[in-house]
């Protein structure tokens, strides 16, 4: 009989190793999780205040606008889905979107984007918006940014690159942006 | 920080290898897979382009994540024989050329993470000295240390069985 030797440990090795699990791919941003249940939980409270704040007066303006504007002038306005709530308009797409909009959302969709982005944004480690603003033509949503997270990232398109990965290419555009409360300035 | 793709591209190629390494490391395939994923979203959190070599960062990443993770004791499991499609499946090992996994597993359950990490990296990872004294962060004279320590611990658990006598 002879010692173990490092021939041995080594022939061993190997074999523990062989019965490994296969690797099943690298993690996605869904799976993504957050560094910290309590430091996720925080943020991501922080950012649904946010969003409240910014999106909802927004939202209610521009649904204002958008019914007066289908009501008076069919022909100019902003197209909306047929199924939107509230409005009895009779514009169809083709007659009322103009030719640079690629397609509009509702009202709707672009509050469901908006709520998705800063969690996802969060997990991705970009800088999370100050605030998430509809566009008046409801063709996308403007983010507005802290000019130093813009600098950072070596500035507006690369970011937009970024964010628009994480909504599935809906239109995004950065522009800087001011905090408006401390908890904003926080973030 | 590091675009999915390119740490994904890599990883596509390298996941493998990690495994096995967390899983030498833990014995335990679950395990080995968290430490993995943990290290691959870690890399994804840098830019890629400093990561100047991505196997030597997540092999320091790896071991660093099993050391934190508390674990004390390798959770090495007994091994049974597997059971292949209904018939129990027994590995052909030649008797002198191959060392019994089961021994083997047993006495790295005895070493501490530092020792059988640096058994490891230098018997499996097949790492030189420097290599394996930079990703634990010593000197090569504590790399040499160890691992001497380690084998002899190794071989004095191992020389209770007939077939590994203490030299």
């Amino acid at each position: 009989m002879r010692p173990l030797n490092e021939y041995d440990v080594r022939r061993g090795l190997q074999d523990i190793a062989d019965q490994a699990p296969p690797y099943l791919g690298p993690p996605t941003p869904e799976t993504v999780p957050p560094a910290s249940t309590s430091r996720a939980g925080w943020l991501l409270a922080a950012a649904a205040v946010v969003a409240v704040l910014t999106i909802v007066p927004v939202v209610t303006a521009l649904s204002e606008s958008t019914d007066n504007a289908v009501s008076a002038e069919p022909s100019s306005g902003p197209s909306t889905e047929p199924s939107t709530e509230g409005s009895s308009n009779s514009a169809t797409p083709s007659a009322s979107t103009p030719s640079e909009v690629a397609r509009t959302y509702t009202v709707d969709e672009l509050l469901e984007v908006g709520d998705r982005l800063r969690p996802a944004a969060l997990a991705a480690d970009l800088p999370s918006p100050i605030h998430i603003v509809i566009r008046e033509d409801l063709s996308g949503l403007t983010l507005k940014l802290l000019p130093d997270d813009i600098a950072s990232w070596g500035g507006p398109a690369r970011l937009v690159e970024r964010y628009e990965q994480l909504v599935e290419g809906v239109p995004l555009d950065v522009v800087e942006g001011v905090p408006t409360s401390p908890r904003a300035k926080q973030n | 920080m590091s675009e999915w793709s390119d740490v994904g591209a890599w990883a596509d190629s390298a996941g493998d290898s990690l495994i096995r390494l967390a899983f030498v490391l833990t014995n335990d395939g679950e395990e080995a897979r968290d430490v993995v994923q943990a290290v691959l979203l870690k890399m994804m959190r840098v830019p890629w382009e400093s990561i100047e070599n991505p196997l030597a960062y997540a092999r320091r990443s790896i071991t660093n994540e099993v050391a934190s993770r508390g674990r004390r004791r390798v959770k090495l499991r007994s091994v049974t024989p597997k059971l292949i499609g209904g018939v129990e499946a027994t590995i052909p090992d030649t008797a002198d050329a191959v060392l019994d996994r089961q021994q083997l597993m047993q006495a790295m359950e005895r070493l501490s993470v530092r020792q059988r990490t640096v058994l490891v990296l230098r018997y499996f990872e097949d790492l030189d000295d420097r290599a394996t004294a930079e990703i634990l962060g010593c000197s090569t004279a504590t790399v040499r240390s160890v691992s001497a320590r380690a084998l002899t611990k190794l071989r004095k658990h191992m020389s209770t069985t007939e077939r590994w006598p203490a030299k």
